[in-house]
């Protein structure tokens, strides 16, 4: 039967490393898609999703079970993240902090609805969608992978958005629409390709 | 607003969105490919963390806890004293001059070191006469009734 979180935490901070290793193994994929979905680099993931957990042995004495221990870890691994990102980039600043779009008006709304509604090879459309996410998510801006990633991964709600990331309910809605209008653009172009292509055949 | 989950917009935001998704076109194909694409972010990299070989993965993590443990009481003195090369210097001084100057006391050496009387008394003649060791030498004591002619 599985131990659940907290048992595991209680037992990691009584010393028990048997304990600490289970959480690790529970949590890392997942930690790892965090920092991968902001870091964007594999290797650097990896890096940034164990030092994740090192800091969270560090700190498990002050944890106080006000938060669930998943996101406690999900919340040190998505700092750690921005944090990489942010040495790595310090020079990019349009890069890291760029809110300020091209226009967007102009996204293709509609394709992606469109092209997975209408083509009859709809299951295999949305598997290569699916592989072109990780692609079309590497192009936006750290600020908006960021957010993405904690709302579509974390599954984090508006409020909790908010006081993660230490901005207004509005600026939440706003950077998320954002970050889906880019996400949208770079998805559509090759979603109205395989559509237009399809057609080609037909 | 689009792409909220239940109870996260208030009555009047919500209302406000249906409001404008009658009138605008453009946001109800966006509202329809955020639906259509609902899940992918999270699958799609779910999917490369599960192409990843994470057998290596705990043990490094507790590689890094070993290497990140806070040194010792001894470690951390070493350190300091690297750090401060002056004060290890004075600081090796200080054992080394005590040592000295409990040895200097132990000795009787100099004007520090009192005087101990060690009386010897001579018995020549039938008369005692008294003399006292100290530390510049034999220091003789004569008798009130001697004239030190013996």
């Amino acid at each position: 039967m599985e131990v659940d979180d907290p048992s595991l935490v209680e037992a990691a901070k009584a010393g028990d490393a048997g304990a600490f290793k289970a959480l690790v193994v529970r949590y890392q994929r997942k930690v790892y898609a965090v920092a991968l979905g902001i870091v964007k680099d594999t290797d650097l993931a990896w890096d940034v999703s164990q030092e994740a957990f090192v800091r969270v042995h560090r700190h498990l004495p002050e944890f106080k079970g006000e938060s669930t221990f998943s996101t406690w870890v999900y919340r040190i691994a998505s700092h750690l993240a921005i944090d990489t990102v942010r040495k790595e980039r310090r020079s990019q600043k349009d890069d890291v902090d760029e809110l300020h779009d091209v226009d967007l008006g102009d996204a293709g709304e509609g394709i992606l609805s469109s092209a997975l509604g209408q083509d009859p090879r709809e299951n295999l459309l949305r598997r290569e969608l699916a592989g072109r996410m990780e692609e079309a998510l590497a192009t936006l801006p750290v600020i908006h992978r960021e957010i993405l990633v904690l709302r579509e991964v974390e599954g984090l709600s508006y409020e909790e958005l908010a006081a993660r990331l230490g901005i207004q309910k509005g600026t939440v809605m706003s950077r998320l629409f954002h970050a889906r209008k880019k996400m949208q653009a770079a998805l559509a172009d090759y979603a109205g390709l395989r559509v237009e292509g399809s057609g080609g055949e037909a | 607003m689009i792409g909220s989950r239940d109870g996260e917009l208030t009555p009047a935001e919500a209302a406000g969105l249906q409001a404008h998704l009658v009138g605008c076109a453009g946001c109800r194909a966006f509202q329809g490919d955020l639906l259509a694409t609902e899940g992918m972010v999270a699958q799609a990299l779910e999917r490369a963390a599960a192409t990843r070989d994470f057998a290596p993965f705990v043990d490094g993590v507790m590689a890094r806890v070993s290497m990140a443990r806070p040194p010792g009481l001894l470690a951390r003195l070493v350190h300091q004293l690297r750090l401060h090369p002056r004060l290890a210097f004075g600081g090796a001084l200080l054992p080394i001059a005590a040592a000295a100057l409990a040895l200097f006391i132990r000795t009787g050496g100099g004007d520090l070191a009192d005087a101990h009387a060690h009386a010897v008394l001579l018995d020549s003649e039938g008369r005692a006469t008294t003399i006292i060791q100290s530390s510049d030498g034999p220091v003789l004591l004569l008798d009130d009734d001697d004239d030190g002619e013996s």
